[in-house]
């Protein structure tokens, strides 16, 4: 008889470890969630140089607020919405302007510069694209592309209805094709 | 639902390589052009997501975290200490004004008893955890409901119980 692997414990069971006081479950969250709250962020159109301060503020506001995490969406698709937040006020303050350095572009590999240039500006239309969206297409769109989220839950976490999502992710790739074609 | 409906459904975890096509999938998606572009699309934004610049390590994003959401507690903790000590600053002046005055409008002074804790000294609060705190908010609330300045039933007081009263106010 082998021993089985034990599971590892749910978003829910880190959540209620971390409010009894345990700190190890904070780490366990964010290992599991930084690094998908930071593709979010850049691919909704945050600078390099603010992907790491976003994802740490995400964390912050979320873990202050976890009383306000019902668990009706996934922790992650939460995460989401906070960032989604935080990014709209950034770009508010930045009165729309994109501030996109020339660090943010992926340096093409120099095995087929041709066409690692082009896809690396495919990539950059698309991030511009992105940006140009509604909020709600884009972020409906990145859950759905980037983590796999069925629309019932993309619904859940951002207070529309599946019917709904599902248009705005129709609307998002519409949109994108044209831009990134 | 149409085939091309079907298999947007399904390109998000095609491409992040949860699932894969079937053979039914894939001749489709190579004679459709939009379905193909929309799978292209999706494909790419997985990339971009993969090109995120240097994040912190989840280590030191933890111990950022935590460190901040301790000094926020402590922030918190003391506004609610200032608050209790405001409160207990707010208690005493009310009972400053609620003393009855003489005729020639000096306040009466008042026979310190075990109940009038009135001349609690404030810096002395400060020190002091919110439980004591609260406990002296309520014992002053007693103090004032059971002060001889109540004037509750008055009313019903006979002219010699007035000048009783009025006898004890005056010393």
């Amino acid at each position: 008889m082998s021993a089985s692997t034990p599971q590892p414990l749910s978003d829910h069971a880190l959540v209620a470890a971390y409010r009894s006081g345990d700190d190890r479950a904070a780490s366990e969250l964010v290992r599991r969630h930084a690094a998908a709250v930071g593709r979010f962020l850049f691919s909704s159109g945050a600078g390099t140089s603010e992907v790491d301060d976003l994802v740490q503020e995400t964390l912050f506001k979320a873990f202050r607020a976890l009383e306000g995490w019902r668990g009706e969406a996934s922790f992650r698709s939460w995460l989401f919405t906070i960032s989604g937040n935080l990014l709209k006020d950034e770009f508010r303050k930045r009165k729309g302007r994109q501030m996109l350095s020339i660090d943010d572009r992926d340096l093409p590999d120099r095995s087929d510069p041709a066409g690692d240039l082009a896809a690396s500006e495919a990539q950059e239309r698309l991030r511009e694209g992105l940006s140009t969206l509604p909020r709600l297409q884009r972020e409906v769109f990145l859950l759905r592309a980037q983590e796999g989220t069925e629309y019932e839950e993309i619904a859940r976490a951002l207070g529309t209805t599946p019917g709904a999502a599902r248009v705005h992710y129709h609307h998002a790739v519409k949109r994108l094709k044209e831009l990134v074609r | 639902m149409t085939e091309c409906e079907r298999l947007s459904d399904r390109t998000p975890d095609i491409a992040l390589g949860r699932s894969t096509w079937s053979a039914e999938e894939q001749a489709h998606l190579d004679a459709c052009l939009d379905c193909r572009a929309e799978y292209d699309l999706v494909v790419m934004t997985n990339r971009l997501g993969a090109g995120v610049p240097r994040l912190s390590s989840p280590d030191i994003m933890t111990a950022a975290l935590l460190g901040r959401l301790a000094a926020e507690r402590a922030t918190r903790a003391r506004r609610r200490k200032w608050v209790a000590v405001g409160l207990a600053a707010a208690a005493v002046a009310i009972l400053a004004v609620w003393m009855p005055r003489s005729p020639s409008g000096v306040a009466t002074p008042t026979l310190p008893g075990p109940e009038t804790p009135v001349a609690v000294l404030l810096p002395e609060l400060e020190g002091l955890p919110d439980d004591e705190l609260n406990s002296i908010l309520g014992s002053l609330d007693e103090s004032s409901a059971s002060s001889p300045f109540d004037s509750t039933g008055l009313d019903q007081a006979d002219d010699h119980e007035l000048e009783q009263v009025l006898e004890a106010w005056e010393g």
